[in-house]
Formats: C-alpha cells, structure tokens, sequence
C-alpha cells in the first residue's frame, strides 16, 4: 500500500470522478430537480415550482401503479429465474464432454446480439398469425398462440425473451466461478462419497456465493430498468400488461409531455431500486469478505 | 435478373447523386462561397432530396440540409429540441394534429405575414384549417393524403364477388360480408393500413355522424365512449374477433396484399404507384372509401405541414424554404416521383384532367383526387399526442377481443385525465 | 473391460471397447445441449437465411411453416447490396471508431482510478469509491432524459463527443481494475518504484503489462456496450454522419408506411456477426480473467 504520496492518489482519480460526477449525479440531481416542477403546458405557461404536486399526480394515476405493479410482478420472477437458469445452463456447458467447447460457443451467442436485434427477431417470430413459432406449432398440429397480442400472455412472452436474452451473458460469469473452484475440492468429496447432488449443494454453492451476489445484484437492476422490449414490441400493452414502469416514466416524458411527473416517476424508481439492491447484498452475502 | 423495382433505393440513390452533384457544384465555386451561403436544416423522415436539391439550386445563397431520422424519432427529436429551445433546427416538420401541440409550446414560429390570404389558398382548405393555431398561422401544408379502397380482384372472384367499379362506394357491410365470403385458411378478407391509428378509423365514428372531440379540444368524455363510437368499434372488434376477417398481430398489410393473403385493404394512393412497380401476379382495382350504410362520406386525410423554429438563427431563409416546400413546383417534384399526394388545389384538378389518367392502374389517381374533397382532418387539440396512443392502445385492446364499451370508457378517462395539464 | 477380440489389435481398442467408454450417462446432457442449441439459435437462423431473400418471399414459407423458412430459396445479395447503399457501411465505420476511441479512454480512466483505489491510503477513499459503487447502480435508462438535456444545452447534439464522453463513466471497468490491482504483491510494485521510476513509467513499465487478462475483458465489455448500443446514439445522434449501427438497423428500410424486412434482416444480421466474431475466439481469455478478478467465489 502507498501511504505517503499525498496528490497522486487524487491525481488518478480524477478523470474517473470527474466523468461520474458528471454524466452519472449531476443528471440525477436534475431528474430529482425537474420532478419538483411543472411542465409548464397550462395556459399560465411558466414552469414553476410545485412541490409534491406531480408526486401526487402519479400516485393517483392508476396506469402508475398498474406500471408498478407489473414490474415487481415481472422482476419477482424474472430475476430469480435468470440467476437459477444461468447457473444451470453454466454448470452444463462446464461438463467435460467430447465437443462442449462447440456447444459453449453455441449457446453464448445470444451474448453477442444486441436487445434491439433480439427484439426484433423474437417480435417476429412469435407473431401471432406469421411468425415462425406459431409456424412450427401448426406443424405439430398444437394450437398456435397469441402470445404478445393476448392480456395474459404477453407477460410470460416478455419473461421468456427476457431470459433468452440475459440468460447467456450471467451464465458466463457462474461459468467463470465454477472454474474457480479447485478441482481438488470436487474429487475429495466424490472420494468421501458424496452425491453429485450433495457436492453441489455443500461445495459449489457456497464458494459461488460472490459470484451469485453480483449476478443476483446486476440482473436485477438490469430487469428492474427494463425499457427496450415494451419499446419495440408491445407499447406497455395489451391493456398495460407489459407496462414497465422505466418505459411508463419514458412515455410520460416524451410521448405525453409531462417532464415533471416522468421526472418524479424516474425518482421514486431509483430509490427503491437502491433498497432493493441493498436488501439484495444483505440477504445473499452473510459472512462474507 | 431480379425484376423487382427497388423504388426507395433509386430515389435514394437519385438524392444521393443529385446531392453530391450539388456539393460539388458549391465546391467548384469558390465565388459562391465567398458569398457566405446560409445553412438552414431541417429534420424530417421524408424524401426531400428531390425538393431540397432543387431549391438549393435555385437559391445560391441558401443551403437546406437535411437531418434524416426515422418517423418515429421526428417527434421524439422535436420534442426534445425545440423543448429545450435549442436553435440546431430550422425547419421543422409537424405533423398535421401536432400544430395545435407545438403551438401551444410557442414551439412554431407565425407565418401570417409570409402567407397571405391568397396564397393560401392555393392548399386544399381542410389543410388549410389545421395549418393554424390560435388564429396563427404556425405552419403549411406540404403533403396531403386521403384514401382508397384497394381489393385483390381474384381472391374476390374466386369467392363469387365482384368488387366495385371505380365510381362505385361500397358500405362497411358490403366489405363485411366480402370478408366472411373470401376469408379461410391463411388467407384474410379485408385490414386498414395503419389498423390501429386514429387517423385511419376516424371515419367510422366519423360517419355515423358524431365528433372526435370536444369544441374545446380538450373534452372526450361523453365523445369517444358515446353511441356512434361504440357500435363502429365493436365492429371493428368483430372484424377480429368474431368474423376473424381481419388479421391481428404486426405483420403490415401490404405485405399480405402483396402475398395475397389479404383480399381487400383501405391504404393511400402511395399504394398505386408501388402496387404498379411490384409487377403483381394478380390484378387488383382502386375504388372510393367505404361508408356505412346510410352514413356521411368521410375520408382520413392530412399529413405533413413544415414549420419555422422560433429559436432558429436564419428564419427569413428557412421561410424562403417553406414557400417553395409548399407551392406547386415542389408538389409536383414530390407527387411525379410517387412519394406524396398533392396539397395543391391545382395539382389535385390536373390530377383529375389528365388524359393519361383513363387506363389502369393510373385511372385509380382521379379516384383519389376526388376523394381528397371529402377529408376531414384529425382533431385539433393540444394533446394529440395523448389522444392518439391512449385510442391506440384501446384500439389494440379491441383487437384482442376487448369489449367496445369498456375500452372506449377507459380511454376517455385516461384521456381526460391526460389533458387536465391543459387547461 | 472384456475384450472378445484376439489381442493382438495394433490399430487400438475395439468397437465394443469404445462403446463401454462411452459415458452413457452423458446422453441427457447431448440432448439438453441440442434442444438449447434449436432455442437459442432458431430465430437467428431464421432472420439471417431470410436476409437472403427478398421481401416478398420472407413470409411466404412461414406460415404453414415449411423448413424451406430456414434455407434461402432464391438467394440474393440484394439485400446486403441496398443497405451498404443506404450508409450502412458508414454506420459501421462510426461504431467502429466511436467503440475504440471509447475502450481506449475507459482503459486510461480504469486503470488509473482502480489502481488508486487498490493501492493508496488516502483520505476520502471510502467515500470515493462508494460513489464509484453507486454509480453502478443507477441505470442509464433513468438518467437519460437529463443527460439529454445536458447534451443539448452544451451544443453536443450530432457530435463525437456525446457519443464517446458519457460512456467513459463506466464504473464496472473501474471496479475489474480495481479488484485486479488489489491481488497484485506489494513487492512487485515497490520493486517498480525504487528504480527512481516516476509513475508513469512504473505503470506502462509494469502494472499494465501485468493486467493484461483485465484489459482484454474490459475492452470486451466496453466494445459490446458500444456496438450494441441504440437507446443513447438514437436520442443524441441520429444524423447520418454520427449514426451508430443499432440506430441504423432500426431506421434502414423503415419508412411510415412499410419496413423492408428484408433489408432490416440483412442488417441486423451484420449488427450481430461482428460482435460475434470478436467475442467468440476471445471468450476462453475472457473467461480465465473474470476468473482472476475476484467475481468468482
């Protein structure tokens, strides 16, 4: 450790400062700023400070809490699928079977695919009268289904292009903790006897337990920010089921002018985001460190 | 060899041609550019090379440059520019329901004394009347558009029907029992182009005889959930849903036109021009927009309208711009290369006299111009913006089997609620 | 294993040998392996062979679905010839540029901050770094409306810098450095030092040589951010000059009335491939780095 260079500390820090503060806090604090004010639409005209006002707007609006409401029905399961999915799908393509290197590169490809493309491709294929899924379910003489287009499937849809999507990327980072984990541990306990079964449990996870953290941790606050999907594909709909509430607070903004209630709605999205992800640290990392 | 003409490629192609002829021509000139030639830009979705490169011919002293982005990031990018009165545009396009909106931001510069009474007759009035806010002129009308009934004259014989001449209106329940005729397997009876747009089934409410909105722009409730609106809409709920005529999910109905999955579809008359390029295995016919069986005549109509941005640094220049942008000389530019209907009186009559215009599939343009008079622009109101993705939202409802009443009921709160900051 | 065959087999085991290696138990996991594969590849597949086609016959083959969807049946490059015609090449070109510029300056910033983060006492240091933290919680997406803004009061709208200087707050290449330079012995650092090298010399001398395994895993990461990104370049750069490949994608072949399908399958094709070939022979590197980062457990 350097203890005595007193300036050059601070001299390497601070580009990188420089750069958070600006790009990163100063924007928040406007959001936080601008949700204290009107929009000045009325026909008074001028912006002005309004206090809890546009708080209160949201809070009466029930297309807002219906955007909550999805979106923590959403995240409750999204986030714990993706993590355990990611783990799974990590644990498979870490078996040492003749070719896995080929299978590996395969099933990470989604990785590489932008959400804009995956949107796309998705949003087509599972089109209810001429996408390829439904195609295929026709051929197999199942009945073909709505999926984005109905009230009740939209969600699940969403959920599962969500996980093709994200699922890929968190799995290489358990890819990367299971090759962490000494191979010598593993065999000392398949000598002791243990199941595959018991040697995952009292082995592997716990000395997964940083790598769950993090990918636990980023998931979340990746689908908890959610927007593109409900941007390209459905609206916010059918009938709001897929209203995530970043979208909502994006189309208060620009589709509806009302800056000061998209502002609020941003605001009270990053403080429970920051108890989330809080509540999130404590409960999965104990004793840790 | 590939016969299919790739008409926005060769437009494009021609801009970029023509562009890049005109940057060298400035280039080459090094007199002009001493004389300091004014850059005014203008942010659109819109082909304009063909006008922008022929105005800045004729103007050495002026340059327009244009920012292409999508249609979707038009309005995006207005709202965030002029919102933050930034001066990085100078012509701005609105789209014809949005003056209102941008009006009421002191987003559009007034134009009263560049336009005079008499030159502004020179656009279809109904264009006219949504060209202004507040007794302002904010902006004018460049493009225009109406609607045609286009239908796939096998897939209706094959059927037993035979579609309507070119003078022949047929009603709504005409088209419906067409439908149920042609529809089966994957091959579906009739769609709107833009199915779930405000601008596209106006008419329905629209001729059965009641409004879209309140006098005070402002009011919905007790409009779009009244008697007219519920029965129009709950036929096009069945048209989904209980005739299945109608196909639901994204996929465009050109695209099934075109494949011959979709027998009868209501689109511009863009739709003639690059039906005819396509080179069609099958024969398809243009007639008048549908009414209701005893109903009024409405067609949707309206489209593009430029605008000057307040904040902009050249607005005399940007002004020179829209008087060419909106006079017949650009009209006919943009109408000869296939890509707007005309906003000119003139054009529209000698759309309708010309000799040329007697075979198919050009007979299909008289047809159009003559449905031009019966337009009715979209709502003035300041929250366009609102209106039109709650009603889409509610229309997408419906299309999934949404109950009519409810629907419309829930939109019109929704709406109100929306327009409360107005008033 | 009972051999049956006579013995003397030069050539190597026998059939029957080879079948009792086979580890039968390995076949649910082929079968897992292969289902996943159809899943995750299938709509690839599909747009990437309808690239090659042309509009009209994109859906022709898809409903009744017929496997002749996944295989082009007239195949044309017509596609990939109009988007290049439309500057989709020039998009690449921009992304290229901006995405290198971008890992550049990310790797300077990272390495700098981490470094310090890792090795010096300083006052405020907790402070600092919880601000680093933080950061990395809040979502672009949420502060994207006020950095809008920003952008456009200060008359970056349409220019390189918006697209590359917001981006260098990446508090995750922060955090690798910093996790990284924390592992390193104080020996090596010393040894670097007491030579009277100054800092700069110590660090292109030693400390980054050493990171290497880090830098190639933030420069993945910062790149794919780059390449993949639409939200941010679409609001602050759509013009034709600055347009960054995702906006373009979303914006060639779209128009009011129609989307050439063809044409956005051909695109979004490429958008896909690059990042692939860049990330696919690197991903063992990849790999073993994020190993050494202290991610794992």
């Amino acid at each position: 450790m350097f203890r005595r260079e007193a300036a050059t500390p601070y001299l390497f820090l601070i580009p990188a400062m420089l750069l958070i503060l600006v790009w990163r806090y100063i924007p928040i604090i406007a959001g936080l700023r601008e949700s204290f004010y009107s929009n000045g639409l009325s026909l008074t005209g001028a912006k002005q400070f309004v206090g809890l006002d546009n708080y209160r707007y949201l809070f009466d609006d029930p297309t807002y809490w219906e955007s909550v409401r999805v979106t923590l029905k959403f995240n409750a399961i999204v986030n714990p699928l993706q993590v355990g999915c990611s783990l799974l799908l990590a644990l498979l393509i870490n078996q040492a079977v003749p070719g896995i290197r080929f299978f590996r590169t395969l099933l990470l490809l989604p990785i590489a695919i932008s959400i804009n493309v995956a949107a796309i491709a998705w949003g087509l294929a599972l089109d209810s009268n001429y996408g390829v899924v439904n195609g295929i379910l026709k051929m197999l003489s199942l009945p073909t289904q709505p999926f984005f287009r109905d009230a009740d499937q939209a969600m699940p849809t969403l959920i599962g292009v969500v996980t093709w999507i994200g699922v890929p990327y968190w799995a290489l980072f358990f890819l990367a903790g299971l090759q962490g984990i000494p191979k010598e541990v593993l065999e000392a306990a398949r000598i002791d006897g243990a199941s595959r079964f018991q040697a995952f449990r009292q082995i592997i996870v716990p000395l997964l337990s940083r790598t769950t953290t993090f990918v636990l941790v980023a998931t979340t606050v990746a689908n908890f920010t959610m927007f593109a999907p409900p941007y390209l594909l459905t609206n916010g709909g059918p009938s709001g089921a897929t209203n995530l509430i970043m979208f909502d607070a994006w189309k208060r903004g620009f589709t509806y002018g009302d800056l000061g209630g998209s502002a609020a709605s941003i605001t009270l999205f990053l403080a429970v985001l920051m108890i989330v992800v809080a509540l999130e640290f404590l409960i999965t990392r104990p004793r840790h460190d | 060899m590939n016969p299919r003409v790739h008409r926005r490629g060769l437009i494009k192609a021609a801009g970029a041609i023509a562009t890049t002829a005109a940057a060298s021509r400035v280039y080459q000139m090094p007199a002009v550019l001493a004389q300091d030639r004014t850059t005014i830009t203008w942010l659109t979705d819109l082909p304009g090379d063909i006008v922008v490169n022929a105005f800045n011919e004729q103007n050495p002293d002026v340059e327009v440059k244009i920012e292409a982005v999508s249609f979707n990031e038009v309005f995006q990018q207005n709202q965030v520019r002029l919102g933050s009165g930034s001066d990085s545009l100078d012509v701005i396009s609105v789209d014809a329901p949005l003056v209102t909106s941008y009006g009421l931001r002191g987003w559009l510069e007034p134009l009263d004394d560049a336009f005079p009474a008499d030159v502004r007759s020179q656009w279809v009035d109904a264009l006219v009347e949504s060209s202004s806010y507040n007794g302002q002129l904010l902006s004018i009308p460049i493009w225009n558009s109406t609607q045609l009934f286009y239908y796939n004259e096998e897939l209706l014989s094959a059927a037993g029907i035979t579609g309507p001449g070119p003078d022949e209106r047929w009603t709504w329940e005409q088209v419906t029992e067409a439908a149920q005729a042609v529809t089966k397997d994957d091959v579906f009876g009739f769609q709107f182009e833009q199915f779930n747009r405000i601008y596209q089934l106006q008419p329905l409410p629209q001729g059965k005889g009641s409004q879209v909105i309140g006098d005070d722009g402002l009011t919905v409730e007790g409009i779009i959930d009244n008697e007219a609106w519920v029965s129009a809409f709950d036929w096009y709920q069945k048209l989904h849903n209980e005739w299945k005529v109608a196909p639901q999910g994204t996929i465009e109905p050109n695209e099934l036109f075109i494949n011959q999955k979709l027998a009868m579809c209501v689109r511009g008359p863009w739709a003639i021009t690059s039906l005819a390029a396509a080179d069609l295995p099958f024969s398809w016919k243009a007639a008048p927009h549908p009414i209701w069986e005893g109903g009024e005549i409405v067609v949707p109509t309206d489209s593009w309208h430029l605008g000057v941005n307040p904040n902009s640094k050249n607005k005399e220049a940007a002004i020179r711009f829209l008087q060419y942008a909106g006079g017949e000389e650009a009209g006919r530019l943009w109408y000869e290369a296939g890509d707007s209907w005309p906003s000119q009186k003139s054009l529209l009559d000698e759309i309708v006299n010309n000799p040329a215009n007697t075979e198919w599939p050009n007979a299909a343009f008289p047809i159009a111009a003559a449905e031009s008079a019966h337009g009715v622009p979209r709502p003035l109101t300041p929250g366009y913006n609102e209106y039109q993705d709650i009603l889409t939202s509610a229309f997408e409802n419906l299309r999934n089997g949404g109950d009519a009443q409810t629907e419309l009921t829930n939109a019109a709160q929704r709406i109100e609620r929306e327009m409360r900051k107005y008033r | 294993m009972t051999d049956r065959l006579p013995a003397a087999t030069p050539t190597g085991p026998s059939f029957a040998q080879r079948l009792a290696k086979i580890r039968w138990t390995a076949i649910p996991i082929y079968v897992a392996l292969i289902l996943l594969a159809i899943i995750v590849l299938l709509p690839l597949e599909w747009i990437m062979a309808s690239s090659f086609t042309t509009t009209e016959t994109v859906f022709k083959n898809v409903l009744p679905f017929s496997f002749r969807a996944l295989l082009p049946e007239e195949f044309t490059l017509d596609a990939y010839r109009e988007i290049f015609d439309s500057g989709f090449g020039r998009a690449i070109l921009n992304t290229l540029g901006v995405a290198i510029v971008t890992v550049i300056g990310c790797l300077v910033v990272g390495i700098t901050a981490g470094f310090a983060f890792a090795r010096f006492e300083f006052r405020f240091k907790g402070f600092f770094w919880v601000l680093v933290l933080l950061s990395l919680m809040v979502p672009y997406e949420a502060t994207v409306i006020p950095s809008y803004s920003m952008v456009n009061d200060i008359g970056w709208t349409n220019t390189w810098q918006a697209l590359i200087v917001p981006a260098l707050a990446n508090g995750t290449v922060i955090f690798l450095f910093r996790q990284f330079f924390a592992e390193i012995p104080q020996e090596l650092l010393d040894a670097a030092r007491s030579d009277g090298a100054s800092w700069p010399r110590a660090m292109v001398g030693v400390v980054i040589p050493l990171s290497l395994p880090v830098i190639v895993t933030s420069s993945v990461l910062v790149f794919l951010s780059q390449w993949n990104s639409f939200f941010w370049p679409m609001l602050v750069a759509p013009d034709q000059d600055f347009r960054m490949v995702q906006v373009a994608v979303s914006m060639i072949g779209v128009s009011q009335q129609t989307t050439n399908w063809d044409l956005m399958f051909a695109s979004s094709t490429i958008a896909a491939v690059v990042p692939l070939l860049l990330v696919l022979p690197l991903q063992r590197f990849y790999i073993s780095s994020l190993v050494s980062s202290g991610v794992k457990g």
